[in-house]
């Protein structure tokens, strides 16, 4: 079978210039550093971790709205990174993208209707305004929101409802895969679940691929099939939601799982409290990256980068003591 | 006696689109050493409230009315502002949800601490140094002696909230609000923040109450809860009872909407339709009855629901128990 999407071997650097009193300093900051992933058709793909793991920027490069640094993207076998102009907008047809904030991703000063039709007129989809606007009634109520909508303002509008706006834009040109990129995040508790359903029912009738960004655990263990933990740059665990989720392997993600609040009074826990916070992506410890939070690091850790192994069927782990740690913590 | 206890607290706003009732009569109370934990959505009245009890709503166009706020009898409401100064920092702190706006970019990250130390209290510059020094151990930072000159961009998020922490413990503050402390933070960081809140808790006794949207941090770090929609508090009790009986549909329609990390299968999420009403434009009788799966026909968008009071303290505002 072949990937609808396939990403190898991903890296963004940005170059960055620190003042230092009066000295520029250069430095790079090393954002996603060597990604390695696939979505095949109908699947859901989570991409978890904290802020500044790359999450969003893996994301960004896959659709070329950021230039990657090195690596390939496969698009359905073809190669993405080096198309430009028609060939490159043919494409992004095909991948659509859902942002967080959906109070900054609409243009004010635009009808609703034509915010979610215009990426009808920038591919050539639909030419004429009436054909436009049929569109766009249709789009509206399969996002669940009233057709005449399309002749409002985004300000009129509810965070809710403006993720729909924002849904159904990325869907109007009937995409193959969605980048949602923490789609949920800046809505209501009440409001998330009726978005996590929409998606969800788009998924079973459109068979449309997720790429799902998120730092909610919670979330991502309900929608996603596969997963992917990202801790600076790099992918430490990849599997099967219920695989992850029931045997994590690597102690990056039992510390995850262990620190998420469950709504649940009974289940109060002693947790694995990870020390400190995340090394700037600036200076990168050498050899694995979690060593300095990590509570089985040892000195090989500090030399050797841990490098992704299939631990168990299709469960891959980049930890020199993957093994030790599902006898302890798993 | 109570630490505090709130009689009918309404906080109302005058605005160019009408009066905006943020929050509408609310009556609670909180124990020393006890962690309250307040729910809601944006708009539910949540962060009003506690900026009330603090007397820091602007006023026009704010306008704070209540029967009493009492802490430790003393009602804050009749309090000067010079004496309600006295009382905010060091008997009240508060810790805000976003540590990149709440301190000061232009102070020593110790200088700051240090200041909250000297408002309220007169001694040595010596002794106040090594009190700072103290906290920031507490807080678990790093060497202590190189962040009291450092500044707030010099160090991570999760270590700024918890400088704002040792700000708000610099007093001993006998009850300490806290609006969404680690909604800003990362997971892990959230864990090792709320530890820590809890663990200065219960070595001063202090009162918290803890103002999140996050039903999750409730359940893992409150004794109480208090669940607030529209302005009013709509159901009350212990953790216990609001997550295992919740008896106000909103309530149970929200606990519902969870994903659940620990479930095995994918099941469809139970959402809650529609959103929550506009403040200035509030319906007859029940704020949640369009939203409400179980709502009755005749008296819930004529009456508005009153409190009920179960055996076990538990409390909900909603007509299928009562009045």
């Amino acid at each position: 079978m072949t990937a609808l999407l396939e990403v190898k071997g991903l890296k963004k650097h940005f170059r960055v210039v620190r003042q230092n009193g009066f000295r520029a300093v250069r430095e790079t900051v090393h954002a996603v550093d060597g990604v390695d992933l696939e979505v095949a058709t109908g699947e859901t793909l989570g991409i978890v971790g904290e802020s500044g793991c790359g999450k969003s920027t893996v994301g960004r490069t896959i659709l070329r709205l950021i230039e990657p640094t090195e690596g390939t993207v496969l698009w359905q076998g073809e190669r993405l990174d080096s198309l430009r102009g028609e060939a490159l907008r043919s494409i992004r047809r095909d991948i659509g993208i859902v942002f967080q904030d959906p109070f900054a991703a609409l243009d004010p000063r635009m009808l609703v209707g034509d915010i979610i039709t215009e990426p009808l007129k920038a591919h050539k989809m639909a030419t004429s305004r009436t054909e436009r606007q049929e569109r766009a009634r249709e789009l509206l109520i399969t996002v669940g929101l009233r057709p005449e909508f399309a002749s409002r303002y985004p300000h009129e509008f509810s965070g809710g409802q403006r993720q729909r706006i924002g849904i159904a834009r990325a869907i109007s040109t009937n995409p193959k895969l969605l980048v949602l990129d923490e789609p949920i995040s800046a809505l209501d508790i009440s409001i998330r679940a009726q978005i996590l359903n929409l998606l969800e029912d788009l998924q079973t009738e459109r068979g449309i691929s997720y790429l799902f960004i998120a730092h909610d655990l919670s979330v991502v263990r309900h929608i996603c099939h596969r997963v992917a933990v990202m801790y600076l740059g790099v992918i430490v665990e990849q599997a099967s939601s219920d695989s992850l989720f029931g045997s994590p392997l690597h102690p990056y993600t039992q510390a995850l799982l262990s620190a998420v609040p469950v709504a649940d009074p009974a289940i109060r826990k002693e947790r694995t409290l990870l020390e400190g916070d995340v090394p700037s992506p600036v200076h990168i410890p050498s050899g694995c990256r979690f060593r300095t939070r990590c509570p089985l690091a040892q000195e090989r850790c500090a030399k050797e980068t841990p490098l992704l192994r299939e631990l168990d069927t299709a469960h891959w782990v980049a930890c020199h003591f993957a093994e030790k740690s599902v006898a302890s913590g798993g | 006696m109570t630490l505090l206890e709130v009689n009918s607290l309404q906080t109302e706003f005058k605005t160019p689109g009408g009066l905006v009732r943020a929050v509408r009569g609310i009556s609670f109370q909180v124990e020393r050493g006890e962690t309250v934990g307040v729910v809601g959505e944006s708009g539910s009245g949540k962060s009003v409230t506690a900026l009330s009890l603090m007397r820091l709503i602007p006023t026009p166009p704010g306008c704070i009315k209540a029967d009493s706020i009492l802490l430790e009898g003393r009602d804050l409401l009749s309090l000067s502002s010079r004496e309600m100064q006295r009382v905010r920092g060091s008997q009240i702190a508060m810790v805000f949800q976003d540590p990149f706006t709440s301190l000061n970019p232009t102070m020593k990250l110790g200088e700051q601490v240090a200041e909250t130390i000297r408002v309220h209290n007169s001694v040595s510059a010596t002794e106040v140094k090594e009190r700072v020094l103290k906290l920031f151990e507490a807080m678990r930072l790093p060497s202590p002696e190189i962040r009291y000159h450092q500044y707030p961009h010099e160090i991570s998020g999760g270590q700024r909230q918890r400088v704002m922490i040792a700000i708000a413990f610099a007093c001993n503050p006998k009850l300490l609000i806290a609006d969404e402390p680690t909604t800003a933070l990362d997971v892990t960081v959230q864990a090792q923040v709320l530890s820590l809140m809890k663990r200065l808790q219960t070595e001063h006794n202090t009162g918290t109450l803890l103002i999140t949207h996050d039903l999750g941090v409730v359940a893992e770090v409150c004794d109480r809860a208090l669940v607030m929609y529209a302005g009013q508090i709509v159901e009350s009790g212990t953790v216990q009872q609001i997550f295992q009986s919740p008896k106000h549909p909103y309530t149970q329609g929200l606990l519902a909407s969870l994903p659940q990390i620990h479930a095995d299968s994918r099941q469809r999420l139970v959402s809650i339709s529609g959103q929550p009403p506009d403040l200035a434009r509030l319906p007859k009788g029940c704020a949640f009855y369009e939203r409400c799966p179980r709502r009755l026909m005749d008296i819930c968008t004529q009456k508005e629901p009153q409190e009920t009071v179960f055996e076990d303290g538990q409390t909900a505002r909603c007509f299928l128990h009562g009045s």
